[in-house]
């Protein structure tokens, strides 16, 4: 196995190749799946000030945006992630994270006010992305799933036929592969594993995350219907084909702890909470 | 498919390593070197000391401490053309020790960033150079995973903050000594 890791999307992502190929091929295997994760980084980091997030959150409501098609694909998977878990998945709590400090403060700008049940963007016939409202968009929920997905995709270009990318912790496998899932109470333990062929596996969890702010326990983890901080001592873990629908629908299963809604079957997912081991 | 149907999923238990640190080697610093810089035929050493001016000049520039004087460097070149610079350093998070190298142009901007060892302990609190200790010659029977046998980890993101963080402390380190 060969085995490469690079940080990107805030944390390292790690590509491992089982297929026995010339190191030239491996190499350019390599160079093309952390080409494309670069480009996803690029495109919708919330820290970047050219990116297209950051560009979105320093519009004003009315202002039109074009943006890299990376980003459009996220945008329109946002808006129907949102209305299958009918408004728990919402990329609006971005001004939630940056007032709990879980994300910078761009420019010192006053941080939106979080309210439930609105659409921040349209996504327009001819391309274009219109802000609808003073909202600040974060997409660190879905992103990494995205970015997997297509470093997979890149991968498969190549002839790739047996690896997995994992963008700390939201991954994804060609060929069968034994997954490890992190102990939610001790978190340098593994409490199980779990086979995967062909398929993406995300989790989330307030391990890493949980701090104390004003008194109250808060994790990076929102549930958009309130904009409330989610605190649970569990982890949340969806399997299903896309990582990107796995990393989104894993929010829907922290704020609700429900594993079975129709959103799981419309993504063909399937979703298991982790208490410990 | 329906979830009902997969109600019952296969998740395992994890006894056997439940109370092992995790250690993945991804490069050796030649590896890094070579994947770097690929043209390059010949690497030099090129040890870096700061000295106090200049330390002050990288904090200022990373906005993060200077940290240390001395900083292993190497310098690359195809036969004699200067390609770049690959500045080696380790990082220690809550729990994981991470090992990385920092390749260079010869302006001093960021040319790529490859991760040579991730190693994580057994618990959150250790978080003192007597930590990097533990792992010295500790091999897979030691109660270390190496990264070819559990490949893969799901779980909550971890952060690469102290990561970034370091990239933008060698990124000023070149700025101020190596910059041509």
């Amino acid at each position: 196995m060969k085995r490469r890791a690079q940080p990107w999307l805030g944390t390292l992502v790690d590509v491992s190749i089982l297929d026995e190929m010339p190191e030239a091929t491996l190499q350019a295997a390599f160079q093309a799946a952390f080409a494309v994760i670069r480009e996803v980084h690029e495109a919708m980091s919330f820290h970047a000030s050219t990116s297209d997030i950051s560009r979105f959150n320093h519009a004003a409501p009315g202002d039109t945006l074009r943006m890299h098609p990376h980003t459009i694909q996220v945008l329109t998977a946002a808006q129907t992630l949102s209305q299958l878990t009918e408004g728990v998945f919402d990329i609006r709590t971005g001004s939630c994270l940056a007032a709990g400090a879980f994300l910078p403060h761009p420019d010192h700008a006053t941080i939106p006010t979080y309210e439930a049940g609105h659409q921040a963007y349209l996504l327009r016939q001819d391309g274009l992305v219109q802000k609808l409202r003073d909202d600040w968009l974060d997409v660190g929920g879905i992103a990494k799933g995205y970015a997997v997905d297509q470093a997979i995709a890149a991968l498969q270009e190549v002839g790739i036929r047996n690896a997995c990318v994992n963008a700390g912790g939201d991954l994804r496998v060609l060929g069968r592969h034994e997954i490890a899932i992190r102990d939610p109470q001790q978190p340098t333990r593994m409490a199980h594993t779990v086979v995967l062929e062909d398929q993406a596996l995300a989790t989330s969890a307030m391990y890493f995350s949980r701090k104390e702010i004003d008194g109250t326990v808060q994790s990076a983890l929102f549930d958009g219907r309130t904009g409330v901080s989610l605190n649970s001592t569990k982890s949340y873990s969806v399997m299903a084909s896309c990582c990107m629908l796995a990393d989104g629908l894993t929010k829907f299963v922290a704020a609700t702890q429900e594993s079975n809604h129709p959103c799981f079957d419309a993504c063909d997912a399937q979703a298991f909470i982790v208490s410990s081991l | 498919m329906s979830m009902k149907s997969l109600a019952p999923l296969s998740l395992s238990a994890l006894m056997t390593v439940s109370s092992s640190a995790l250690a993945t080697q991804y490069l050796t610093v030649e590896q890094a070197q070579q994947s770097i810089f690929p043209d390059a035929n010949h690497f030099a050493p090129l040890p870096l000391q700061l000295n106090a001016e200049q330390m002050k000049q990288v904090e200022k520039l990373a906005g993060v401490p200077a940290r240390s004087v001395a900083w292993r460097t190497v310098a690359a070149y195809k036969d004699n053309a200067l390609l770049g610079y690959v500045v080696l350093d380790d990082v220690i998070g809550k729990f994981e020790l991470i090992s990385y190298a920092v390749g260079l142009m010869p302006d001093a901007t960021v040319k790529q960033v490859e991760i040579l060892t991730y190693r994580e302990s057994h618990g959150f609190e250790i978080r003192n150079a007597n930590w990097r200790r533990q792992f010295v010659g500790k091999t897979a029977n030691a109660g270390l995973m190496v990264g070819d046998g559990i490949a893969n980890i799901s779980g909550a993101t971890l952060s690469c903050t102290h990561v970034t963080d370091g990239v933008r402390r060698i990124a000023a380190i070149a700025q101020v000594t190596l910059k041509k």
